[in-house]
């Protein structure tokens, strides 16, 4: 095997562990179990287990799928869409004003803003 | 946005009202009782909404980047459908966004809103017309026999409460809301502590803690659906014709899922001989936190003819859990 192809094949890898990663970080923030989404693709719950260590390669129906039960699109697992928001900005001003709202709150209501980003660029049902 | 406070609870309640009808709510509960699906509801309107673990927070509504809604998971079932039911109303009413704690639940008459707003007033008007309406309180009533006089006993009101799935304080206040009790009533309806209830209904047995909630079930309940939460207990009282050889099968009740963990019977009338007695058994969901249970009571050698029956749909897997709602977490996954 050549230098480059051995780069390239380290590269898919990172790919695919990055890609894996966020598929766990959406459904656990779903609140989804292994093995409910594991039914819903009717795979084996192991075949879900090695594409979120990204150590089996995800084909493209599955993505799609996993992408409908997620409410996101699959430009968002695969990176090439970076969904980030940060709060709207009048919510932003409202959560200066609530004196108490601890910095645990205010990263909910960011991941919760990203989400409905994600969600309404094209990845709702 | 409303100007006042008494238009703003009329402009809650008015909006809360066209979506009952909208969704032809009312029908459904009288056909197959139980409450409002408050999260089903929310799901049905394709509004996005999450459970999460909020700490000081009820609940949120965000209006961009498009409608959502964030409810705790920190908290029992009744609250959380309240702080749901509310920031359906912040989306309902297409208000400003909202980051709602601890004041939706104690909310006075009259007190003033940062900026003169009456939005959150219109939210909490919303949020108790849609969840605790007077049909369905109304409706309850007639099917278990109560009076207005008898909504003044805390073991009525705290079985009222369990039927429209709303907090025992929540149900007391909005019976003086409805003028169906006094406020001097409701003072004393709050002197009693729902745990008391319990340990009443259940008593000499003793759960692990009395956080679950206790239903009382009757022959009324016959063909009802509950909603419940996980550390629920059924106590069942049901008349029984042991003088003309009919008894409840409660082999019914453990294949339904249940542990009988308490079974005695009391005399319905001392005088009389050989009458119908009381069965009062207390059953603790096992196997199942969802399902039908359904029991007959029969004569044990006459097995096909049964004197009468008690089915009821159970839903026990309350509170909502983090992640998605159950409405919507069952919709995605057992269509598929």
């Amino acid at each position: 095997m050549t230098q480059l192809s051995l780069g390239q094949a380290a590269d898919d890898e990172a790919e695919r562990r990055r890609l894996g990663d966020r598929l766990r970080e959406a459904r656990k923030y779903l609140g989804l179990k292994q093995d409910e989404v594991a039914t819903y693709l009717k795979i084996p719950r192991t075949a879900l287990t090695d594409i979120e260590s990204g150590q089996r390669r995800v084909e493209a129906i599955e993505l799609t799928r996993l992408a409908k039960l997620y409410r996101q699109s699959v430009a968002y697992f695969t990176g090439e869409d970076e969904a980030s928001a940060s709060l709207p900005v009048d919510v932003a001003h409202l959560a200066r004003r609530v004196a108490d709202l601890s910095t645990e709150d205010r990263a909910e209501l960011s991941r919760f803003a990203e989400y409905l980003l994600a969600r309404s660029s094209g990845g709702a049902a | 946005m409303a100007r006042d406070y008494a238009s703003a609870v009329r402009a809650g309640a008015m909006a809360a009202g066209r979506l009952h009808r909208q969704l032809g709510t009312q029908a459904l509960i009288e056909q197959q009782g139980g409450n409002v699906d408050v999260f089903g509801t929310i799901h049905a309107l394709d509004l996005p909404l999450l459970l999460r673990p909020l700490k000081g927070l009820l609940g949120a509504y965000l209006s961009a980047p498009v409608p959502g809604v964030l409810v705790t998971t920190e908290r029992p079932m009744s609250i959380q459908r309240f702080t749901a039911a509310h920031e359906l109303g912040h989306f309902s009413m297409r208000h400003d966004p909202s980051l709602d704690d601890e004041s939706i639940l104690r909310r006075m008459p009259m007190s003033p809103e940062p900026g003169s707003q009456f939005q959150e007033t219109e939210a909490d008007a919303f949020a108790i017309a849609f969840m605790m309406p007077k049909w369905l309180i109304a409706q309850h009533c007639a099917r278990q026999g109560w009076t207005v006089t008898d909504l003044r006993r805390p073991n009525i009101a705290y079985q009222l409460s369990l039927r429209i799935g709303a907090s025992y304080e929540a149900t007391c206040r909005t019976l003086v809301r409805y003028d169906l009790i006094s406020s001097a009533i409701m003072r004393e309806l709050l002197d009693t502590q729902p745990r008391s209830l319990k340990v009443d209904l259940l008593k000499d047995y003793r759960p692990e803690n009395y956080r679950g909630d206790v239903w009382l079930l009757t022959e009324r309940d016959e063909g009802v659906r509950l909603d419940g939460s996980r550390n629920d207990l059924f106590v069942l009282r049901l008349k029984e014709h042991s003088g003309g050889g009919y008894l409840w099968d409660l082999d019914q009740l453990i294949a339904s899922g249940f542990a009988v963990v308490r079974d005695e019977r009391e005399a319905f009338d001392v005088e009389a001989v050989g009458g119908p007695v009381v069965r009062r058994v207390t059953a603790a969901p096992e196997a199942a936190r969802r399902g039908r249970m359904s029991l007959n009571e029969r004569r044990p050698w006459q097995p096909a003819a049964a004197h009468a029956s008690l089915t009821i749909d159970f839903d026990l897997t309350g509170p909502e859990q983090e992640g998605l709602s159950r409405a919507e977490r069952r919709h995605l996954l057992e269509a598929a």
